[in-house]
């Protein structure tokens, strides 16, 4: 009996003098689980180590209860799991379907009626049900991208890794995925790896936000909101006492840091506690304290 | 962790441990993955514009060269399948197509799969199996239509039965080629290679020596030669396969270090040189 939980004890990867992650430890059960970070804070890095393809310099993995550094429950780990890397590599030559169908082979699917079935099953839950027969190449990006997240898909794992699966998608789609992800969730362990705030409001029970290769936030995506909460303002023009700031739709001005006594407050969301804890001056605060 | 504060929130999510469920796909047999893929692999192939060029190209040697009883021998003993035809063909989409993965930086994508890499390698040698029966289709055909259903071949007063031997070079060869394009393939991360090796391998002088028992006087004394009697033709077909299997144990030598791969291309190398050097044509 395996649990159904990812634990990771000082992880840390190491690309020559730089920790690209650096000592993280963490345990992530069932649900959606959102990896929010700016660019470079270690997020692909440890997608990849947790979809198996990357070895950890140093520091404990345990996926699913089984160790990825044991060739055999490397390969058990493989068989339950469904990785969409972030730039996935899919043959444009290919149909959606033959590509799709390939991958079930990789995935151990040998027999070709049921193997069929099944890649039919995923790109009908992706919305591509009605251009499988069309190649890769002549395909929109977020058509793509779908074709990534169906063959994620395939044999109903039980550990979903989703490197940005949303980029290039339309809004509707992206209410598709948060459909599929959220169901997927109830039982699955998925991790999403986003630049996407709002999907991480709205689909994610834990969003863990990384930065420098280390976790600098895990919580839920309303504890996350609180962050912000009391610096958030708005006013007619721009303070420079802000961190961050910007002019809105309707002519005025939105900052988040710390207001002045008379400023007045706006509920935050949680793109403003995230910037708070990643955003450009982040690390600026960061290496001066 | 950060010195920040404000950076260093953490709340009390503690995951429940639940028992995962059993493994979503039973492990295949290694074998029943192997064929799986190389059906797949096989039949693209074969579907390949270029492949499917070779393969036109090789109708028209063989149209060509079946007018007369000599160039009907070299035709079906697999000349139709050299220079521009199917087999400079085979070797390029071979190479493509197991230069694919790294070709189009899908890399990790392949690697969080079960089915491991030399798998995936033997798969793709399987795989050229496909060519090589798609080159006997052609031979079979060509031999009924040029030599007649006796498969004897005449030319004037002459008269020369076919030996199964002669016609089994052709597909063979094309089998060679295509593990070649595997080697090359497993090996190389960009397609020049394959463009690179198919002027190399396949344009004269080089692209004759696996081919040296038809020398250039082929056509002129054809008939009285006895370099195509059963011994060196036999040895021949046993050097090319020799020089396939070696292909095949480099391009399996990318992912599996095992000590059979060595051992698969100390057996091949020495087919290779045995066959070669026992099928050479007598008196050159």
């Amino acid at each position: 009996m395996t649990d159904a939980t990812i634990t990771l004890s000082g992880l840390r990867k190491r690309y020559g003098a730089t920790d690209a992650v650096a000592g993280l430890s963490l345990s992530i059960g069932p649900g959606v689980t959102g990896l929010l970070g700016p660019n470079g804070a270690g997020k692909t890095t440890l997608m990849r180590m947790l979809a198996t393809v990357l070895a950890p310099t140093e520091g404990q993995l345990r996926l699913l209860g089984l160790d990825p550094a044991d060739p055999e429950q490397r390969t058990d780990i493989r068989r339950r799991l469904g990785y969409m890397p972030q730039e996935p590599g899919l043959h444009r030559h290919f149909t959606a379907f033959e590509f799709v169908d390939y991958v079930a082979i990789l995935k151990e699917m040998t027999d070709t009626r049921a193997r069929h079935q099944e890649v039919r099953r995923v790109l009908r839950d992706v919305g591509l049900d009605d251009v499988t027969g069309r190649r890769i190449r002549k395909l929109s990006g977020g058509m793509r991208r779908r074709i990534a997240l169906a063959q994620a898909l395939l044999g109903d794992p039980h550990l979903l890794v989703f490197d940005e699966p949303t980029a290039s998608l339309d809004p509707e789609q992206r209410m598709r995925f948060r459909e599929l992800a959220s169901s997927l969730g109830q039982e699955r362990i998925v991790l999403v790896s986003t630049h996407q705030t709002e999907d991480v409001a709205a689909l994610c029970q834990r969003v863990i936000v990384m930065r420098d290769g280390d976790a600098v936030f895990d919580g839920t995506p309303a504890q996350l909101c609180a962050v912000a909460r009391d610096r958030v303002w708005v006013a007619d023009s721009r303070d420079v006492r802000a961190r961050l700031w910007w002019r809105t739709a309707e002519g005025r001005h939105r900052h988040v840091g710390e207001p002045p006594p008379d400023a007045q407050l706006v509920e935050p969301t949680i793109e403003d506690g995230y910037l708070l804890l990643a955003g450009p001056t982040a690390t600026d605060e960061r290496a001066a304290a | 962790m950060s010195p920040n504060p404000e950076a260093m929130i953490r709340t009390a999510i503690a995951p429940t441990p639940v028992p995962a469920a059993t493994s979503p796909v039973a492990p295949a047999p290694r074998a029943a993955l192997r064929w799986a893929l190389a059906r797949v692999e096989g039949r693209r192939l074969i579907a390949h514009p270029l492949f499917v060029l070779g393969m036109a190209v090789s109708i028209l040697f063989t149209v060509v060269g079946g007018s007369d009883g000599g160039g009907g021998l070299m035709a079906l003993s697999g000349g139709i399948f050299l220079f521009v035809g199917a087999g400079l063909w085979t070797f390029v989409v071979a190479c493509l197509a197991t230069s694919r993965e790294r070709r189009d930086g899908a890399e990790d994508f392949y690697l969080g799969q079960p089915m491991a890499p030399r798998l995936r390698i033997e798969a793709a040698l399987l795989s050229t199996a496909w060519p090589a029966l798609a080159g006997t289709a052609l031979i079979a055909v060509a031999a009924i239509t040029i030599a007649g259903p006796d498969l004897t071949l005449d030319s004037g007063d002459h008269h020369r039965p076919l030996r199964p031997l002669e016609l089994a070079q052709g597909p063979v060869y094309l089998m060679f080629v295509g593990c070649l394009g595997v080697f090359v393939g497993s090996w190389t991360k960009r397609a020049y290679p394959a463009l690179l090796g198919a002027v190399i391998l396949f344009m004269p002088p080089v692209a004759w020596l696996p081919w040296f028992v038809y020398g250039d006087d082929v056509s002129r004394d054809v008939w009285d030669r006895d370099w195509l009697a059963g011994a060196a033709v036999g040895w021949h077909v046993v050097g090319i396969a020799g020089l396939a299997a070696l292909a095949a144990a480099g391009a399996m030598a990318r992912h599996d270090r095992r000590p059979r791969v060595a051992l698969i291309a100390l057996a091949a190398l020495a087919a290779a040189v045995a066959g070669i050097s026992l099928g050479w044509p007598a008196g050159m």
